[in-house]
């Protein structure tokens, strides 16, 4: 369902292609660089995040707000000890939304909230890669998760929903993105939480629930993934 | 003793040091149980005092935008210094096809006032669009309400304006009933910023949200027979066309109040940081005796701070969460752990929600 290609960008230090049933980003890691002088601290490195939208020129508002996320949430992932004065440029392209075609937000403005956090949680996993592509030190692996509960309170996981129809036809209670962080195969906290709707505090525990069991899955394909990556890479070693 | 090694110690006074390690001067603060520049406790929130009217004001003297009236005011004034003013002014669009039983949004514009002009900052950008987000998220006002559906009639040679008009059969006002919309605009200015906005400026637009209210409608009769010719086209043959147009009027003075779908939710933030006792400053001085004997156990604890407010925590404290809520339950929860060592974790998040709940108590009947 989840197709996933790395090294993508030849010129970039790290590159990912990550498609989901009704999403896809490209995105490219870059650094340690040069950063300008007023990005330059003096203990740390600087990260900077661009998100490029699927139609119209961007970062508008919403790439900005998105851009916001990604860039709090890496700064703690990130070994940024390791690169002083330098910059960590990630650049993310989003290929394809499905809320794309003309007119397919207007049934309702909730889907406005819903076609962000289908960018957002496809830029989190394809970035990851790309981190791990450009050898860059990172603290912790992390892996993101979207949700939503309906008005029948059923928890659903929108990367599976294929098509638009079907999104529409979703009647969103609330929309959860959950990040969680991955330390030595096993989860060991929630790196980002972004929840809107209606919802009460057993929503969250279910939505918590259902999101650490689907991270325990999806996190074995791209561990086994990495681990091919790595064995691919370094060919000159027996 | 460092002039040997050929650096001269240095020192600087504690406002220096705030922007130069902001980091270090809000442990040290938090080692003698202090929050730096005020005297809060950590879960301690600033005082709202919060007023929203319903005036029809204009802002024109300030902005030379004379069509832009306001029908809902709040200006909130958070601590000793920031002050939020909200205004939510109204236009008017045609009215998609499949509005039916959608919620209407809004369209805010955050400016956060520091005395320099030129594009809207990273800042104003997120807390404009987590409000816009989080008002389609809330799902406050129906777009029914907004529609325009009544449409009242007034003769030139009276003054009332007739509302009752069910039974005239005039074709200009069913072809306006149903055909346009207002539209909300909220301009958010923030004047003397102290820590984070966004939840203040939540807080403010909800709170002016209560008193939202929209004209009634009116065409005068003289208008309903206007017609515009347009030209198609100048350079091939010119057909001419007429074209029925009218004047939309707005009855300020016969205001319609706009029942909210759902209570307004309120928003608070909480920051999580943990002490650094090895920057402890030491007050007494001891003896060489009592040093050897009881060492002070060096023992890192997590602190649970609310309200993030000045410079010094909004820098230092980057683990954070912003929950909103409501009597019927969360409209929107954002946390973000941006501190590899300072962590939310799932207690401190239960933690939070039972603040949040309770703040949200507190702050609710201040602010309708």
């Amino acid at each position: 369902m989840v197709s996933i290609k790395y090294s993508v960008l030849k010129n970039l230090d790290g590159s990912c292609e990550y498609t989901t049933a009704n999403s896809k980003v490209i995105t490219g890691v870059s650094g340690p660089l040069e950063p300008k002088q007023r990005h330059r601290l003096p203990l740390q490195s600087a990260i900077e995040v661009f998100i490029k939208p699927s139609h119209g020129v961007g970062p508008s508002t919403r790439e900005v707000l998105m851009q916001d996320k990604l860039a709090t949430a890496l700064q703690s992932i990130i070994v940024t000890e390791k690169y002083p004065r330098e910059l960590i440029q990630v650049n993310a392209q989003i290929l394809s939304n499905p809320f794309d075609s003309f007119g397919s937000l207007q049934n309702d403005p909730f889907n406005e909230i819903v076609s962000s956090m289908i960018d957002l949680n496809s830029c989190f996993n394809s970035i990851f890669l790309s981190l791990i592509d450009a050898n860059i030190a990172l603290k912790s692996c992390y892996f993101s998760n979207l949700f939503t509960i309906n008005d029948k309170n059923q928890v659903i996981n929108i990367t599976n929903v294929e098509s638009l129809e079907s999104l529409q036809s979703l009647s969103h209670k609330s929309i959860h993105l959950l990040v969680f962080e991955i330390e030595e195969n096993k989860i060991s906290n929630i790196l980002l939480m972004d929840s809107k709707g209606t919802f009460h505090d057993d929503d969250i525990i279910k939505v918590i629930d259902a999101a650490q069991a689907n991270t325990e899955l999806e996190f074995k394909n791209i561990r086994s993934l990495i681990k091919e990556k790595v064995k691919d890479d370094y060919i000159w070693k027996v | 003793m460092s002039d040997e090694n050929g650096i001269a110690l240095m020192q600087f006074p504690k406002e220096v040091l705030q922007r130069l390690q902001p980091d270090l001067v809000f442990k040290r603060h938090l080692n003698l149980g202090l929050r730096p520049r005020s005297l809060m406790k950590f879960d301690e929130y600033r005082e709202v005092i919060s007023v929203s009217n319903d005036d029809i004001t204009c802002d024109n003297q300030v902005t030379q935008e004379s069509n832009t009236i306001i029908v809902s005011t709040n200006t909130s004034k958070i601590g000793n210094s920031m002050v939020i003013k909200t205004d939510i002014s109204l236009g008017v669009s045609e009215v998609d096809n499949n509005y039916s039983n959608q919620y209407a949004q809004i369209w805010p514009e955050v400016i956060v006032n520091r005395g320099r002009i030129g594009a809207p900052t990273d800042e104003e950008m997120i807390a404009s669009r987590l409000i816009y987000e989080d008002f389609i998220a809330g799902r406050f006002v129906k777009q029914d309400e907004l529609i325009i559906n009544e449409v009242g009639i007034k003769k030139p040679e009276e003054d009332e304006i007739n509302y009752d008009t069910e039974d005239v059969d005039e074709e200009t006002i069913n072809e306006i009933r149903d055909k346009y919309t207002f539209v909300l605009y909220a301009k958010i200015n923030v004047y003397s910023r102290e820590g984070p906005v966004y939840d203040h400026v939540h807080n403010s637009l909800m709170s002016a949200l209560t008193k939202l209210q929209v004209p009634r409608v009116f065409i005068e009769e003289d208008s309903i027979d206007l017609k515009i010719p347009i030209k198609k086209s100048f350079n091939k043959k010119q057909t001419e066309k007429t074209k029925k147009t009218f004047n939309l009027k707005f009855d300020f003075k016969n205001m319609n109040k706009i029942n909210l779908s759902n209570k307004i939710s309120i928003a608070s933030n909480y920051g999580v940081i943990t002490t650094d006792p090895t920057i402890l400053i030491e007050t007494e001085e001891r003896d060489d005796e009592s040093m050897d004997i009881e060492k002070p156990e060096l023992k890192k604890e997590k602190i649970m701070i609310s309200d993030i407010s000045s410079d010094i925590e909004e820098q230092s404290i980057l683990s954070r969460i912003s929950v909103s809520c409501n009597e019927d339950g969360y409209s929107s929860i954002r946390l973000v752990n941006g501190h590899s060592l300072d962590k939310v974790t799932v207690n401190d998040l239960k933690k939070v929600l039972e603040m949040a709940k309770l703040k949200q108590e507190s702050l609710y009947n201040n602010l309708e």
